[in-house]
């Protein structure tokens, strides 16, 4: 899994994560939210539409990656989920704290 | 008619073992494509998680091994996990899936694996535990 991080002119930081987010690579999904974050961008989008993989330990750094960017005044929304990723976060209950928008630029509209 | 798929691997409890679970699930999707694609995924993960849990819960200090065989025959898909760690003391029937607004990170594998699969149970063993996974294929599929 590798992620891609641009920052778009009004702000929001998209991550484009890839392949499978799982034990091995949840690590790097929390690491770049804090790098980010850090860097002054608490408004993030996750881009999923090249994740192919998504388990219970993918999730836990998605929550985690949501209280990082709320903690720091933000949020962190998902975009273009797959049907795998969409299907786990309705079994998991958690598509009631990670709202998934069809498209990255549909995330920050309001 | 189609053939029964069977595969199995032993192997060190780490990340080069949820690779290996792709891996056969992979082989498994190409030897029998009348697999619905949602189910072989739901199952997939599943097992992902069982072998997660694994790693996760592994004898400090040791390496852990785990083994994975998959069957899957016209009746439906069945996968038996093996691993040489604690045994586990656990009761599958009482996990139960958290709440999402605790924001909890972690603690949804195994209630995840129950609404995956339709059977899951976990015996202890002398020196280990088995994880047996099952699903029926429904009848038309």
């Amino acid at each position: 899994m590798n992620i891609t991080t641009t920052i778009r002119e009004d702000g929001v930081a998209v991550l484009a994560a890839d392949g499978r987010i799982n034990l091995v690579t949840a690590p790097t999904v929390r690491r770049e939210v804090q790098r980010v974050v850090d860097e002054g961008h608490a408004r993030l989008t996750l881009d999923l539409s090249a994740v192919e993989f998504i388990d219970s330990s993918g999730l836990g750094a998605l929550v985690s990656g949501l209280k990082t960017a709320r903690t720091a005044g933000g949020d962190l929304r998902l975009a273009a989920a797959s049907e795998q990723v969409a299907s786990v976060l309705r079994l998991t209950n958690l598509d009631r704290i990670l709202r998934v928008y069809p498209a990255t630029d549909d995330a920050y509209r309001d | 008619m189609t053939d029964a798929f069977r595969e199995a691997f032993l192997a060190p409890a780490d990340a080069e073992a949820i690779e290996r679970v792709h891996a056969l699930f992979e082989e498994l999707a190409e030897r029998r494509p009348d697999l619905p694609a949602e189910r072989r995924g739901a199952f997939e993960l599943a097992v992902v998680e069982v072998v997660t849990n694994v790693i996760q819960h592994g004898r400090e200090g040791t390496r852990t091994r785990v083994e994975l065989e998959v069957g899957h025959t016209p009746e439906g898909i069945r996968a038996v996990v093996t691993d040489d760690a604690e045994p586990a003391d656990i009761d599958l029937s009482a996990t139960a899936m958290p709440d999402p607004e605790d924001f909890g990170e972690s603690g949804r594998g195994l209630a995840l694996i129950a609404l995956l699969v339709d059977e899951f149970t976990h015996e202890p063993l002398p020196h280990g535990n088995r994880w047996t996974l099952a699903s029926g294929t429904p009848k038309g599929t």
